[in-house]
């Protein structure tokens, strides 16, 4: 049994340092991702050594904590199952309950050592600035952990509001926990909170087969995400991507053209992909607020590089989406020559990337001035 | 002659042919059936006449056609009338074909759903979508993968109608199906293929001779021959 978890973790550890290999070869490795992890490394020691003084110690510690509580998320607990397991493995319950126990106990232990580093990484705001005991950080990574875990499991049993209240419910019960309720209490509490998580877990998802189809959904979710992520889903996933939706839900919803130019199509098809796949428009907006968040924070000599970096990631990311859009079977039916291909890709790389950043650089040379 | 086929080998690997020995025309205003069993190569046949299939030894001669594939090929963030027009828009026959997809879509009752995503439409629907993207422009050929495939017996009289006005107007219609019963009605001649290769090609009276039935159906027929070639 230890052998398909194995096997099905080297499936996937391959397949995502493939989608990376594809991605950053050894160039953008040397100059992009290397300079970012040394210039990372002296902004965050600056950052500490000055701490005392810093904008920081301006943040209340309920708004650290309310924060934490809200980005940290589990994300899917693994069962590395796959589809056809419905025909075999699901008769051999006992290696189906090991399988899915391996997922269970990797995607906790990933979590905590996350989380572990991210409150590592925090620390010094927490103790310095204000005066958390190292006790009460490990208290913490508790309620985190424990509350991430409970989410989890709402998630799959509640409708998306219900999910919003709880979520909101949960950051609240936590805050106030950490912040008002004695530390041993509090860690009772979560630690009681935990085992039933676990044992709720155990009961409904491992030892039950009724939520097979919709483990298997999560998993092979998880095990596409980088590729999501990346833009290079594999052509077999596409069935994946197709929306629930029986007709656009915003915007365009009646089919109206975007563009006045009716030889502008190839851009239409592109736009409104962007607008309706949620992956690749969630995507885009993280590539560009990040960007655009780390330009703000990091010292004015690094901002230009950071515009650098910022251009060429978000232009392979469109160029990436543009061909995998290219590639799609509808093509066989929508003959358009390789002339219009290149123009149409040349005005949507203008409008994704060269507009936005010759804005922020406007923006960053205005403030220069001032 | 608006297709003339004259296929040595074909195939997707090299030295792995599909297909060999493919040769047959279909002539302005014919609608040729192209039957075979499932895997006999028929739908390998229609891509090296499209010139999709990786190796190709022989001569394709085809002018533009319309295609509806075997299975319905649609974009998933694409509603039914964007399908349209961006066809019209890629074809720049906005102004004169707007008026015909209105009329294919009324005649295959899609016209309710203009602004829903094909992809999350029934088999037959979807089927129908493929159809009226093939029909909505004039062109002096058609390829026709299945075109039956999923369609209710309405929607398939309303094809009939269509192939017959194409056929009048006349269009060079190849049609790939396993709809004998109804191939045998509206074809003008068939080929019939088995292994990649075409095992006897004529009219429905040819056919009966090459066997010796006089009354033999399609059906009757296709089975004879595919008979006496694994005996063979």
């Amino acid at each position: 049994m230890t052998n398909i978890v194995q096997h099905r973790r080297k499936l996937e550890r391959s397949q995502n340092v493939k989608i990376l290999a594809s991605v950053i070869d050894w160039t953008v490795a040397l100059y992009v991702v290397v300079p970012a992890l040394v210039i990372g490394f002296f902004l965050y020691k600056d950052f500490i050594i000055n701490i005392s003084t810093s904008w920081i110690v301006h943040i209340p510690l309920v708004l650290f904590i309310v924060l934490l509580f809200i980005i940290t998320r589990i994300g899917t607990i693994r069962t590395y199952l796959q589809r056809a397991d419905r025909l075999f493995l699901i008769q051999n319950r006992k290696q189906m309950i090991r399988l899915k126990r391996a997922g269970l106990y990797w995607t906790l232990s990933k979590h905590l050592i996350l989380l572990g580093s991210g409150l590592t990484l925090l620390a010094p705001i927490f103790i310095i600035v204000h005066h958390v005991t190292v006790l009460e950080l490990f208290s913490l990574l508790l309620l985190l952990f424990a509350t991430n875990f409970m989410k989890l499991l709402l998630q799959l049993k509640l409708r998306k509001w219900q999910q919003l209240v709880s979520t909101i419910f949960m950051c609240i019960l936590g805050t106030v926990c950490f912040l008002y309720v004695h530390i041993i209490i509090t860690s009772l509490i979560y630690l009681i909170l935990l085992a039933y998580c676990t044992s709720y877990y155990n009961k409904h998802y491992i030892y039950s087969t009724k939520f097979f189809d919709q483990q298997v959904e999560l998993d092979q979710a998880a095990f596409y995400k980088w590729q999501s992520l990346l833009f290079q889903i594999a052509p077999e996933l596409r069935s994946q991507l197709v929306p629930k939706l029986k007709k656009p839900r915003l915007l365009w919803k009646n089919s109206k053209s975007m563009f006045r130019r009716s030889d502008y199509f190839i851009e239409e098809l592109v736009c409104k992909t962007m607008l309706r796949q949620k992956q690749y428009r969630l995507g885009y907006l993280r590539f560009l607020l990040s960007g655009i968040g780390l330009i703000i924070l990091v010292p004015a000599w690094a901002k230009i590089i950071m515009l650098g970096i910022l251009y060429f990631t978000l232009r392979s990311m469109m160029q990436s989406v543009i061909q995998q859009i290219l590639e799609h079977k509808i093509w066989s039916i929508f003959q358009v020559s390789n002339e219009q291909i290149h123009a149409a890709s040349r005005r949507l790389l203008k409008g994704f990337v060269d507009l936005p950043l010759l804005c922020i650089l406007i923006i960053f040379i205005i403030s220069l001035v001032n | 002659m608006t297709i003339d086929i004259n296929i040595h080998k074909g195939g997707y690997v090299e030295g792995e042919a599909i297909i060999s020995n493919i040769q047959f025309q279909v002539n302005s205003g014919e609608l040729v059936g192209l039957i075979g069993s499932n895997g006999a190569g028929k739908s390998t046949t229609l891509q090296a006449m499209m010139g999709v299939l990786p190796i190709v030894d022989g001569q394709v001669t085809i002018e533009t056609y319309g295609y509806v594939p075997e299975r319905p090929i649609l974009y998933e963030y694409f509603t039914l009338w964007e399908h349209i027009d961006f066809y019209l828009r890629v074809t720049g026959k906005e102004d004169s074909l707007t008026k015909r997809a209105k009329d294919l879509l009324e005649i295959f009752h899609l016209d309710h759903k203009l602004h829903d995503y094909p992809t999350t439409f029934s088999k037959g629907m979807q089927q129908k979508v493929m159809l009226i993207l093939a029909f909505l422009d004039k062109h002096s050929t058609y390829i026709l993968d299945e075109p039956f495939m999923g369609l209710d017996p309405q929607a398939m009289r309303k094809l009939l109608t269509i192939l017959e006005e194409l056929k009048a107007q006349g269009a060079a219609i190849l049609m790939s199906t396993h709809a004998l019963d109804t191939a045998e009605k509206i074809c003008d001649r068939f080929i019939l293929i088995d292994h990649g290769r075409i095992l006897q090609q004529g009219t429905l009276a040819s056919l009966r001779l090459a066997v010796k039935q006089d009354k033999a159906s399609l059906l009757d027929i296709f089975d004879t021959l595919l008979e006496e070639n694994r005996h063979d």
